[in-house]
């Protein structure tokens, strides 16, 4: 009876946490997504922020949630840079491009749920909403960083390791790479070498990959200095004896004279 | 012996099915388009899925309209959670009590009604995410300046206080992801 309950629990659980996703695991539609061209539609059907978010929405099964002033904003977007063309987008480009276009128009992307329903919300960058926005941001280990490339709307925070930087120095130097003390940030932390990192996906995974560059460039200075120390010890001490040696010598023809 | 777990969990997987076939345990509420924080809070009660009650001046909060873009379609068994999500997308926290949970706002919220968890269960996400919580950090013998732990507070909007012991007090998701990006320094 006990192993039944047992069973059962493990059953439900397995159940239950395979409709569990990730908040990461977006859903792809089954077949590529058409976006009208703006110089196609009459002025009032211009096609704006609001029109994709819905668009997306319906596609993917998700649902949008936004504040009063957001809403006005995508009202009022155009989705300019599709003012040329119909756009047709691969089911897998889908999320990708989506942000894209909400990103060049300052609109930050936030999943809020990974189990159905799924929901998100899309703040303007224009809104009050900017100041507390760094809030938003989800954390990410890491080792899953790189997932991080294809999410050009998300706000990230990671901690990245830097064993041979002096990350003072190094955080205080790149400081004015950040113009955007909202939605940009890093900071040294740890009595170890640690930085936390926050920005949108693309730009924390590239000043990630610079700081593991400029610190395996720093290991290899040190490891440089280290030899170049041993090797000008052991010439000391190969001079050392061989003056003991020379002074040998002379304390032998002195003795022997 | 094996014969006995296989046919368990046999059993188990097909009394799982037959309850969802039933529609037991996917019970479906609907959640207007133009619904507000309020209408989510009132259906989540009704529904049984939340015993939620808003906080006297956090009432404002409830007339936030969601801007939802179409009906929303939520299980029985995930309202809560999602009303959770909801609340706290809204700027507001639930303070647990004794078989009646308050709305506050976040900015309202203090710390000392915060809920004392383990952390273990705080990583395991098996809270609703707007549930104020509160936990030490770093634990007893654990390495980590409470400088970091203040840093990854302020940016999470969590409070922190204490000097030896330090104590994160915040909604569930948002300690979450504090002492999660603390493990990792």
């Amino acid at each position: 009876m006990k192993l039944s309950l047992v069973c059962l629990a493990t059953a439900i659980l397995v159940a239950e946490s395979a409709q569990a996703g990730d908040l990461l695991d977006f859903p792809i539609p089954d077949s590529s997504v058409v976006i009208p061209a703006n110089s196609d539609l009459a002025d009032a059907d211009e096609f704006t922020i609001e029109d994709l978010i819905a668009l997306y929405s319906k596609v993917t099964g998700q649902h949008c949630l936004m504040d009063s002033e957001t809403q006005a904003y995508a009202t009022n977007t155009l989705a300019t840079p599709l003012a040329g063309e119909a756009m047709t987008i691969a089911p897998e480009r889908l999320q990708v491009t989506f942000e894209t276009f909400l990103i060049v128009n300052d609109f930050v992307f936030t999943p809020l749920t990974h189990g159905e329903p799924r929901l998100f919300t899309v703040t303007s960058l224009n809104t009050g909403a900017r100041s507390t926005i760094k809030s938003l941001a989800m954390y990410l280990p890491p080792d899953r960083l790189d997932e991080a490339a294809a999410h050009p709307a998300m706000l990230f925070t990671t901690v990245v390791n830097v064993p041979h930087t002096d990350v003072r120095q190094v955080t205080t130097s790149l400081r004015s790479m950040f113009s955007d003390p909202n939605t940009q940030q890093m900071l040294p932390v740890g009595n170890a070498h640690a930085i936390v990192l926050t920005g949108y996906g693309p730009n924390v995974v590239s000043l990630a990959q610079l700081l593991a560059v400029a610190d395996e460039a720093e290991r290899r200075a040190i490891e440089e200095r280290r030899r170049a120390h041993e090797e000008s010890k052991a010439d000391e001490s190969a001079e050392t004896s061989q003056a003991c040696d020379v002074s040998g010598a002379k304390g032998v023809r002195v003795a022997g004279a | 012996m094996r014969l006995s777990i296989a046919s368990s969990t046999l059993a188990a997987l097909l009394l799982l099915s037959g309850c969802q076939s039933l529609g037991l345990g996917r019970a479906e509420v609907s959640v207007p388009a133009t619904a507000t924080l309020g209408d989510v809070v009132t259906l989540a009660n009704s529904s049984g899925a939340s015993t939620l009650v808003w906080q006297r001046d956090s009432e404002q909060y409830a007339l936030q309209s969601l801007g939802l873009g179409g009906p929303l379609r939520v299980s029985v068994s995930r309202l809560d959670d999602v009303t959770h999500a909801l609340l706290l997308w809204g700027g507001l926290v639930v303070i647990p009590g004794d078989g009646q949970d308050r709305i506050v706002a976040a900015e309202d919220a203090s710390p000392v009604e915060a809920r004392q968890v383990d952390r273990a269960l705080l990583l395991a996400e098996a809270l609703p995410p707007a549930t104020f919580v509160m936990t030490t950090c770093p634990l007893p013998g654990e390495v980590g300046s409470s400088k970091d732990l203040r840093r990854l507070a302020e940016q999470w909007g969590v409070h922190l206080s204490g000097v030896d012991n330090l104590v994160l007090a915040g909604p569930a998701d948002r300690v979450t992801k504090v002492l999660r990006a603390f493990s990792a320094i």
